[in-house]
């Protein structure tokens, strides 16, 4: 078993299957075989790497994605059951999850975290894309008069 | 809600000068997303209203946005009943602004054009060479058009100038294009000069018109060659300078023996895709049969992929792939799309396939994809030392996809000949011989350790359709299999349309 200690000094124990499902993590244990240190994650909040951890766990012992992976796989690019129901779950804490698992290389949680952002931008207007991302607006108003003409040039005949 | 008003600014910057989005929830300043991030999420929106409403939110995502939205362009030329004229219809509205040439913000939009496709190829007659031409000089418009198909259209010499003045072309396609008469090999010259192609797609053109083309390939830095032309080949495999080309993909063509020429010239090559390549005249003759279709008799030369170092990627039906001789460096082999005969020669084709020298004359050491797989692989030809040690033969494979072709059973009291009938494949028909061909895969191929993603897919050779199998045939018999017994990795399995796994 190995610690964490969370971003507000928080400990979390698990495997080394569990961790290595992050490459970041991978990478720090392959030279790590005491498990006595705690291994410090000063970006990543207790109530976010619980959640991760959980993710990690679920998906012990499946194969690693590879990375730039072709564009042929037979499976279809869909999300599972599980992961749906756990970042559905978690989407008041979406962002902060998908930037952990930015952080630690996680590229199956990365890629599960973008694809669900990116469901619930369908349907959206500008306005509440803006409230999903709490993005503050930089656009002028000349500017935005700009982009509004040009999407009006966008549409199909 | 937000109560954040745009900037009062009557500044239009350029959407160049982004920077990472500000967030903010109410007093609170949160931390920044990574661009990357934005990036990724965006690249999973295809929706043009979505799209058209995340340009709007900030700088940068107006700055990835719009690029999106304007990034294709189609162009229809159109013969207008009412004014007895051509004129050009193109695909988003943006083409229509830009053809009148007023706006300087369509004409600035411009900037995000990068594939255009002018094709006539839905009305029945062709249009005039001067509406192709006037087609093409809007394109003049768009400094970063990097790549152009042109389908269905006469082409003169003022066409081809147009377009070797389209200074970012690194990708050109012609189907079913014709060169007008004006056009001499000079002026194929002087394109090939003044372009800096990357990649040139051939194809359904005449062939001797294709041919004209060859200044291009010897001309051009070309790293990705599509044709559909026998003579083109022939041009290629002629003792001149031959391109790196690093991905090819050759349809119709003939034959074999030109096209293995062709190959031992090109070391460069990273992907092949080989479709429709007819036996050598000197096979045919013993036969008389079809040139496209392999005859039922052994061919005396095979291809050492050895030669071809740099292929990672092996595209062709089985009848071609199994006279290619291992050992080899590749990471993906697709037996497909097959081009069937008459179902009574896919036998003679499983015959020629006995030797497997792809497969076995040595280890497939890269080797992680094996897709389309004909189902006789389950089993036979299989010689009895394979059994039970695939692993060792592909100690790297990761997904393996196996295409089960089937077809109605002839029936006894009918005259009809089986490949025409339009009786209705019923799966369960099936079920035993699924059933048998799963138990031999096992004995086959497991146990397998690298194995991940495994997939029967059923087809009606008839019509090339997939067929679905009962799920609940499947969820009865599959459990007994004890699939992670063999295959301890396995995350993925389906048969017969039907996911297990």
């Amino acid at each position: 078993m190995f610690t964490l200690l969370s971003e507000d000094g928080i400990s979390f124990q698990a495997e080394r299957d569990v961790l290595e499902r992050s490459v970041l993590l991978k990478n720090m244990l392959e030279d790590v075989q005491d498990s006595s240190n705690s291994i410090p994650l000063p970006n990543v909040a207790s109530a976010v790497l619980e959640k991760v951890l959980h993710f990690c766990e679920h998906h012990r012992g499946d194969p690693l994605p590879v990375p730039e992976e072709d564009e042929t796989r037979m499976r279809k690019i869909v999300i599972e059951d599980w992961d749906y129901d756990f970042i559905s779950a978690n989407c008041d804490i979406v962002f902060e999850i998908i930037m952990a698992a930015n952080y630690l290389d996680i590229k199956d949680l990365l890629d599960l975290g973008c694809k669900y952002v990116a469901s619930l931008i369908k349907g959206k207007s500008t306005e509440q894309i803006r409230e999903l991302f709490h993005i503050v607006n930089d656009l002028t108003p000349e500017e935005e008069e700009k982009i509004k003409k040009e999407n009006q040039w966008a549409e199909a005949v | 809600m937000y109560t954040d008003l745009p900037l009062e600014s009557r500044e239009v910057r350029s959407l160049d000068e982004w920077s990472t989005p500000e967030r903010r929830l109410g007093e609170r300043t949160l931390d920044p997303i990574p661009i990357e991030i934005y990036l990724k999420i965006m690249s999973e929106v295809d929706d043009k209203t979505d799209l058209s409403n995340l340009a709007l939110v900030c700088r940068f995502f107006a700055s990835v946005a719009l690029p999106r939205l304007f990034e294709r362009l189609i162009i229809n030329p159109i013969y207008n009943r009412a004014s007895r004229s051509w004129e050009a219809r193109g695909n988003p509205k943006l083409y229509r602004v830009l053809h009148e040439g007023l706006d300087p913000l369509a004409i600035s939009a411009c900037k995000y054009i990068r594939n255009c496709t002018i094709d006539s190829v839905f009305i029945a007659k062709w249009p005039p060479p001067s509406s192709v031409v006037s087609a093409l000089q809007d394109l003049l418009k768009m400094p970063n058009l990097t790549t152009l198909t042109l389908v269905q259209l006469e082409l003169p010499k003022a066409a081809l100038s147009s377009i070797s003045q389209l200074s970012s072309l690194a990708s050109l396609t012609l189907r079913s294009c014709f060169i007008w008469r004006d056009v001499a090999y000079a002026d194929m010259v002087a394109l090939a000069d003044n372009l800096d192609l990357h990649s040139l797609s051939l194809r359904s053109s005449s062939t001797w018109q294709l041919a004209d083309f060859d200044p291009l390939v010897k001309k051009s830095q070309l790293t990705n060659l599509y044709t559909t032309s026998w003579v083109f080949v022939r041009c290629l495999a002629a003792p001149s300078v031959v391109p790196p080309l690093q991905i090819l993909e050759l349809n119709v063509v003939h034959d074999l023996r030109d096209v293995y020429e062709l190959l031992r010239r090109i070391p460069t090559l990273v992907e092949l895709k080989l479709d429709s390549v007819s036996w050598p005249q000197s096979a045919m003759t013993e036969t008389g049969g079809l040139p496209i279709y392999p005859p039922s008799v052994s061919i005396d030369f095979t291809f050492p992929l050895s030669t071809l170092f740099s292929l990672r990627r092996l595209s062709c039906p089985s009848y071609l792939a199994y006279l290619f001789t291992g050992p080899h460096v590749l990471e993906k082999i697709s037996l497909g799309p097959q081009m069937y005969p008459p179902h009574r020669d896919i036998w003679a084709m499983q015959r020629l396939s006995k030797d497997l020298r792809l497969f076995f004359n040595g280890l497939n050491v890269n080797l992680r994809r094996l897709e389309c797989v004909p189902d006789s692989l389950t089993r036979e030809p299989m010689e009895p030392q394979f059994n039970g040690n695939m692993q060792h033969w592909f100690p790297k494979l990761e997904s393996l996809d196996f295409a089960m072709n089937l077809q109605p059973e002839k029936n006894e009291d009918s005259d009809d000949e089986g490949e025409d009938s339009d009786e209705v494949l019923d799966p369960a028909d099936y079920e035993d011989y699924f059933e048998d061909l799963l138990r031999s895969f096992l004995d086959t191929w497991g146990p397998f350790h690298s194995l991940t993603e495994l997939c029967f897919r059923a087809i009606d050779i008839r019509n090339d359709e997939e067929i679905t199998v009962r799920r609940d045939w499947l969820q009865d018999f599959a459990p007994g299999l004890n699939l992670r017994d063999h295959f301890p990795h396995l995350s993925y399995m389906s048969f017969g349309n039907v996911r297990y796994m």
